[in-house]
């Protein structure tokens, strides 16, 4: 008897802490994506043109002559392992399917929005995603840049792009912004589904970039319907920790409860024969 | 043996086949508190359970050679996933403890019931309950779950499929099989007989003390990872989910820290089984009782530390890889001291090749393979190599199968005289063995073949180059349930027309050949003494 009203004590314990687990978990998320992280969409606004950022070179060059035909501009940290190479692997695997060409008729721009990136990664970055897009695709056509500080907070903060440093990485939203040659943000893409297991887990149908280009050819901002935005998160973010506690302070709590048990039982069976 | 004549005289009363209490019929059954009843009503579903997980798996293999023409894609997934779930989670693991564990503990430790008779009956009503879950997730509607047994997140949590009901279904059978740990602890603490010290324990009894704590510890884990699995598909929280800044690498640490230590729930009841049989069938003493008992306390104990040689290839870091790896080698020492001493038990012996000795000495041939082979996958080099692919489903086979499943027809025939009191045709259960032995190693070892050419596993169409051995390991397959039937049948007629089972028709020399076949309702009349010489030579 007593066993079982300290079993259905530990039961009562469980549940309340799984409670507690659960209302932590849930609400959890906001708190981590409070004021600025996301997305506020900024059509029809021109991208200051004195921006200056570097190109794979080292060069340095400023946006408004980088940007002088329709853009496809993308935003990601080149250290990341998370989302930002399957959202590039993604777009190279999508722009043989564009019946425009690149170099001439529209460019991708990606820029880090990590300072401490360099044009050495962003000329092996730039080698990769080219290459992907396939042998005939002209390397000129697809720029990877890095800025200091100061220029990096500026075009972020042109397109309405919010992100935040984390322990291991930057949280920010997957997306992408589609620039007129004379510099007018006409439209955003936002990439809001993660398929696992697929070779490419971000992928772009022709339709949907043709359908952004084109607004930028013409100069035509077109607000774009509100979509949830997928984040590209580290896979430790630092609240992970107390998880990893509370399993570890119940794992402990278990075992003791057993070393507990076997005492109990050593210590209180009478010796028969 | 000294010591078991005196307990003879008291047991010629009623058989508790026969005496049901004070409800009748089928209640009489589902009501009562009697290990023996409990344990045969476990030892029906498991069966049953396992005929159906045989059909299942008879259907992949015909699948397999014909692609389309039997089962669609998603239809091949739910079938392969329903196969896993049933026969590990329904069948495998609680398997032995619960069936012949529950008949067989009270009696062999000379006591008159386990410690919490209620609690056990409760374990009984969680199964029943945990398995009609898990059946009704295949039929209602939707489509049965298509996860594979193990639930991987954060497929599990996207799936459309009826994974919460099932994985609510596995939660409950959790709780069946803590509980059987509990009680068999306490019991085997608390119950023993006059004069059965520890070291006088028959073996199966050390194993399935050893198995209880492992029930205890490691299924806790299962638990409180599958309410994560179903938080994260009602309530959207995203401990698996990395969208949500979960990670799905966890949920396969806390799955296999869960699942390997359950391989051993499975296998050491199964060792435990086969130290009964080859002593009484080799007519001599166990050989290294003390080193048995202590490599069993020794898989328990080693075997929570080896879950991550599962996810080699999953992500993680060298090192972990490396001690993982190296914790796998050492759990294979103490298997390796269990086969020696069960071969060199054999030595100078005067053996009697019955029925349950073949079984127990294809255990020990089976086991090894199993257990060889996964030496090669714990090392780090050849499991990427292998990793995925049909050599895994071999081993796998080989260790469940081979080893656990082989040892519950040996456990089946051993004790089938004194569970039920008929004795079953030896020349039936031979052929029987012939087929189950033949068929299995055609229809598994041809997989170590197709996994070494590199064939993945789990998919629905095999690329062509690996036609011929699938075909030869989908015949295998017919092979081996022609066993299985042939076994059923001959043990289901003996049930009604077998001679009467005298009441130590093998020789036996643990507590429960000393009583009547089938043993009375509270087995001993008078509790036995156990004096010197108990489980000793013969």
């Amino acid at each position: 008897m007593k066993i079982i009203v300290k079993a259905s004590k530990n039961i009562f314990l469980t549940a309340m802490l799984l409670i507690l687990l659960f209302l932590r978990a849930a609400f959890g998320h906001e708190l981590s994506t409070s004021d600025k992280l996301g997305i506020v969409e900024r059509t029809g606004v021109i991208i200051p043109k004195d921006i200056t950022l570097h190109d794979e070179h080292g060069v340095a060059l400023k946006i408004g002559d980088i940007i002088n035909k329709p853009t496809i501009l993308s935003l990601v940290y080149l250290t990341c392992d998370h989302v930002c190479p399957q959202l590039l692997g993604g777009l190279a695997v999508a722009l043989p399917g564009l019946k425009l060409s690149p170099g001439k008729d529209y460019q991708l721009v990606t820029v880090s929005f990590d300072e401490h990136d360099d044009s050495l990664a962003a000329a092996s970055k730039k080698a990769n995603y080219t290459n992907a897009a396939g042998m005939d695709f002209p390397v000129e056509a697809w720029k990877f840049l890095t800025g200091d500080r100061e220029n990096i907070a500026r075009i972020t903060e042109a397109v309405g792009f919010h992100f935040k440093h984390d322990t291991h990485g930057f949280i920010h939203p997957v997306v992408l912004v589609f620039i007129s040659s004379k510099g007018v943000i006409t439209g955003y893409h936002y990439v809001s589904r993660y398929q696992y297991g697929a070779a490419t887990p971000v992928s772009f149908s022709a339709a949907e970039l043709m359908a952004g280009l084109s607004d930028a050819i013409h100069e035509t901002p077109r607000l774009g319907v509100t979509r949830s935005v997928l984040y590209c998160f580290t896979h430790q973010p630092e609240r992970y920790d107390r998880f990893f506690n509370l399993l570890a302070i119940t794992g402990i709590v278990t075992l003791l409860s057993a070393v507990a048990f076997f005492f109990y039982l050593r210590l209180t069976t009478r010796r028969r024969g | 043996m000294a010591g078991l004549e005196p307990y003879k005289a008291a047991q010629q009363g009623l058989s508790f086949l026969h005496e049901s209490g004070k409800y009748k019929g089928i209640l009489g059954w589902l009501m009562s508190t009697d290990h023996k009843r409990i344990g045969l009503m476990y030892l029906g579903a498991l069966l049953s359970f396992f005929s159906v997980g045989v059909t299942l798996g008879v259907l992949i293999r015909l699948s397999l050679i014909a692609p389309g023409s039997i089962l669609n894609a998603q239809q091949y997934n739910e079938v392969f996933t329903v196969h896993g779930i049933i026969q590990i989670f329904l069948f495998i693991i609680p398997g032995i403890p619960v069936a012949f564990g529950n008949f067989f503990l009270p009696i062999m430790i000379g006591a008159r019931d386990v410690a919490f008779p209620r609690l056990n009956r409760l374990t009984l009503w969680l199964y029943l309950a945990g398995a009609a879950i898990v059946l009704l997730s295949l039929f209602i509607k939707g489509e049965p779950p298509d996860t594979g047994w193990t639930f991987y997140a954060p497929y599990s949590i996207q799936t459309k499929a009826n994974v919460s009901l099932a994985v609510l279904g596995v939660f409950v059978l959790g709780f069946s099989s803590i509980f059987t740990g509990l009680n068999f602890v306490t019991t085997i603490h608390r119950m023993r007989a006059p004069g059965m010290g520890w070291f006088r324990l028959p073996l199966f009894v050390w194993t399935l003390y050893a198995t209880g704590w492992v029930q205890i510890l490691a299924t806790p884990v299962l638990a409180i990872t599958l309410v994560f699995i179903v938080l994260g598909r009602v309530f959207g929280v995203g401990f698996f989910d990395p969208s949500r800044g979960g990670d799905p690498i966890l949920y396969e640490h806390l799955f296999w820290a869960y699942s390997h230590p359950a391989v051993y729930i499975m296998v050491l009841p199964a060792m435990g089984i086969i130290s009964e049989v080859m002593p009484t069938f080799a007519r001599h003493k166990i050989f290294g009782y003390k080193a048995i008992v202590y490599s069993a306390l020794g898989i328990a104990t080693v075997g929570y530390f080896v879950w991550g040689h599962h996810m080699f290839t999953s992500g993680m870091s060298d090192t972990a890889r490396i001690i993982f790896s190296f914790i796998t080698f050492l759990v294979a020492v103490p298997s390796g001291v269990k086969v020696f001493n069960w071969v060199a038990t054999l030595y100078k012996g005067s053996i009697q090749v019955d029925s349950p000795l073949l079984f127990a000495l294809s255990f020990i041939f089976l086991f090894s393979i199993g257990g060889l082979t996964g030496l090669i996958i714990g090392s780090l080099a050849p499991n990427l190599h292998v990793h995925g692919t049909y050599f895994i489903v071999a081993h796998f086979h080989y260790v469940m199968f081979g080893g656990v499943g082989f040892a519950i027809f040996a456990g089946l025939h051993y004790w089938f005289p004194k569970m039920f009191g008929r004795m079953f045709s030896e020349r039936i259960a031979k052929t029987g063995w012939a087929f189950l032995f033949v068929g299995f190693n055609v229809l598994y070892f041809s997989m170590f073949i197709l996994g070494y050419q590199g064939m993945p596993r789990r998919y629905f169409e095999p690329p062509p180059q690996y036609h011929g051995w699938s075909v030869v390991s989908t015949i295998g397959s017919w092979l081996l349930a022609a066993g299985i039937i042939i076994i059923f049948s001959n043990l289901i007629r003996s049930l009604f027309k077998g001679p009467k089972a005298p009441s130590n028709p093998w020789g036996g020399r643990t507590l429960e050949w000393s009583i009547s076949s089938p043993p009375p309702a509270e087995n001993f009349a008078e509790i036995p003494v156990i004096g010197e010489g108990f489980y000793g030579k013969k």
